[in-house]
């Protein structure tokens, strides 16, 4: 059973002014995979290089089962790491390559080959023990960096982008390889990415992070449904959350140009007792929530909105449509079978009941 | 004592790393391990050897490439480009030393060369140039990771044995005195700012040098910076096409290791030239 508390953490390089990680609070509990998701510079692997003890702790505490770690050595914090760049030694077997740290810390010949048999069953490399490096494809060769992982039977594991270097194809069957691999060894895992995919589909939890600030911590679902601000709403979701500048009045959100939709009773009156009645905010809604089938838009005649086809990228069972309406740009993830050519004329319709409103000024969701 | 000297003394000694270890000395010299088994040896000389074994301050032996580099003596055989990567290491226990060192140069093939500086810093002279920033850090990071070590590495720029390389190497060391523990792996490109906004860059062996090399690239270099590296933009303003541009870069890349469409490399060459 182990538990990690990250206790008001934060860090700041010698010789800067302001903190790489500010105020990072979190209790990750018992075999939970927790994932640390945002654009490059945010603080994500800083935090996690603080956990693991390779960088120091400015402020806060970090604890393992209750026991405080900041000045415990790298070592000794019974810590495995997965890194996005991880060499194999070229001249070594897998064998020997996923047993070489084990004998380094005297581990016995015996403990060693079972350690290393259990991992190679695990990840499918049995038949490439005694092959070199050189010998394994891209995807083989990240599974043996999770097997030096796993070798070490350490009771938390932390990855630090270990897809990033793969291809696209080899990134979706190594993430399934992941999360079975969770399944089967129950290790509590923090894991790195700026992937907000293999964030949504890996985590149990999501920490949502921009400019060394926690912006949200949630399910994949609730920072999904329930982004808390414009950074969360846009970062979460591919194709991104389209969003427009409007003015509230009376139940209508306008944009003084093309846009002018009605909005639900329930989300009327929530604005007005907010206080955003007749006054600017930003308008947040989810490709797949905007309708281009006759039977939405002949439901909702006050939800329609004219406009311009700009591209038209066919995925297979959907298109997401790039549109234009009076110069603000938005696109829609719509079904296939209602395909249109760049240029087209269109009408679409927009689900209000699962849009987001946000205020303008401070950019935290309005609910 | 060099190798050769090594070899008259005990012919037996070999560079081949024995089956049976634990019966050998391991002993360094010219950046190399030399095994001599134990039985080969009297009472005496194993006695003084084992003294020496790992104590390289008391071995007092100098590689060429340090008599080259320190004392003024003549430039080891290169062929083409180097580079030198600065590996500052910490909390390596000094019986792994060698072991250490031999898996270091693994990812480098026969021709690498290397010294150590002192107890923390180990030299290694790449004459390849192939491995990126990132290989490097996946290489510490594996290493980093078994040995218990926290390494840091600096990148050196390209040179070329026509270079006054001992100046070099002190004034890329002095860069790398300056280095802050912001990445484990960095380039001289990405710490050069603001090393030589502290130092005069009249000074600057590494400047001078580079200037000359670049000199036939500044309009491309010039026009890049000024739309912020827009490949699209340069070629425009160059009139030349966008392919030619492209091929202009990764020319320069080619022979310098300097990457214009990555910022870092882009503000120091331009810095060089201007």
């Amino acid at each position: 059973m182990v538990e990690v508390d990250l206790n008001h953490i934060y860090k700041k390089y010698d010789g800067n002014d302001f903190y790489s990680v500010n105020d990072f609070d979190l209790h990750i509990k018992n075999k939970e995979f927790i994932v640390f998701v945002g654009p490059s510079g945010c603080g994500k692997s800083t935090t996690l290089r603080m956990i693991a003890g390779l960088e120091d702790i400015s402020k806060g505490t970090l604890e393992i089962d209750h026991k405080v770690m900041n000045d415990v050595a790298p070592k000794d914090r019974d810590i495995a790491m997965v890194f996005q760049n991880y060499a194999l030694y070229p001249h070594m077997t897998i064998y020997d390559n996923m047993a070489f740290g084990l004998k380094l810390r005297h581990y016995s010949k015996e403990d060693i080959d079972k350690r290393v048999k259990h991992a190679a069953d695990i990840l499918g490399l049995k038949e490439y023990l005694q092959k070199k490096p050189s010998e394994l494809s891209g995807g083989q060769r990240q599974r043996v960096a999770l097997g030096r992982a796993i070798v070490r039977d350490a009771p938390i594991f932390l990855m630090d982008e270990p897809l990033s270097n793969l291809d696209a194809k080899l990134r979706v069957t190594m993430r399934a390889e992941i999360a079975k691999l969770h399944q089967n060894l129950g290790t509590t895992t923090i894991y790195v990415t700026h992937d907000q995919t293999e964030a949504m589909t890996l985590a149990d939890r999501v920490v949502v992070m921009s400019v060394g600030h926690v912006q949200q911590i949630g399910t994949p679902l609730e920072v999904y449904n329930k982004p808390k601000n414009m950074f969360v709403a846009g970062f979460i979701g591919s194709p991104q959350m389209n969003f427009f500048n409007v003015h509230y009045k009376d139940g209508q959100i306008s944009d003084g140009k093309g846009l002018k939709i009605a909005i639900p009773e329930g989300k009327a009156k929530m604005l007005e007792e907010k206080g955003y009645n007749d006054k600017d905010l930003v308008f947040g809604i989810r490709p797949e929530d905007i309708h281009s089938e006759q039977a939405f838009l002949d439901t909702w005649p006050n939800a329609v909105v004219n406009s311009t086809v700009v591209v038209s990228e066919l995925l297979g069972a959907t298109i997401q449509l790039y549109q234009k309406v009076d110069g603000t740009e938005f696109v829609a993830d719509v079904n296939a079978r209602d395909y249109h050519k760049p240029g087209d004329q269109v009408q679409m319709g927009f689900d209000v009941n699962k849009a987001h409103f946000f205020d303008k000024d401070t950019t935290d969701a309005i609910r | 004592m060099d190798s050769h000297e090594l070899k008259k003394l005990f012919p037996e000694a070999t560079n081949i790393i024995p089956k049976d270890k634990d019966q050998n000395l391991a002993l360094s010299l010219e950046g190399k391990t030399w095994f001599i088994a134990k039985k080969d040896l009297s009472e005496r000389e194993f006695f003084l050897l084992k003294n020496l074994e790992g104590k390289y301050d008391l071995f007092k032996t100098y590689t060429p490439w340090q008599n080259y580099l320190f004392n003024g003596q003549k430039q080891p055989l290169i062929n083409g480009k180097l580079r030198f990567l600065y590996l500052h290491i910490e909390n390596l226990i000094s019986e792994r030393k060698t072991e250490w060192q031999d898996l270091i140069l693994s990812f480098f093939n026969s021709e690498v060369s290397s010294f150590w500086l002192d107890q923390t810093v180990f030299v290694i002279i790449d004459k390849e140039c192939t491995l990126t920033q990132s290989d490097i850090m996946g290489i510490i990071t594996a290493i980093d990771g078994d040995f218990e070590t926290m390494t840091r590495v600096l990148i050196g720029l390209v040179w070329c044995k026509e270079d006054n390389l001992p100046q070099i190497f002190k004034e890329e060391k002095l860069i790398g005195n300056d280095f802050q523990e912001l990445k484990k792996v960095v380039a001289i490109p990405e710490i050069a700012l603001q090393f030589y906004f502290a130092h005069s860059t009249k000074n600057s062996i590494i400047l001078q040098t580079y200037k000359k090399k670049l000199s036939t690239s500044s309009e491309l270099i010039t026009s890049l910076y000024k739309v912020g590296g827009n490949v699209t933009q340069a070629s425009k303003d160059m009139y030349i096409h966008r392919n030619t541009l492209e091929y202009r870069i990764d020319k320069l890349q080619s022979a310098t290791n300097l990457n214009l469409r990555k910022m870092d490399d882009l503000v120091f060459s331009y810095l060089i030239i201007s």
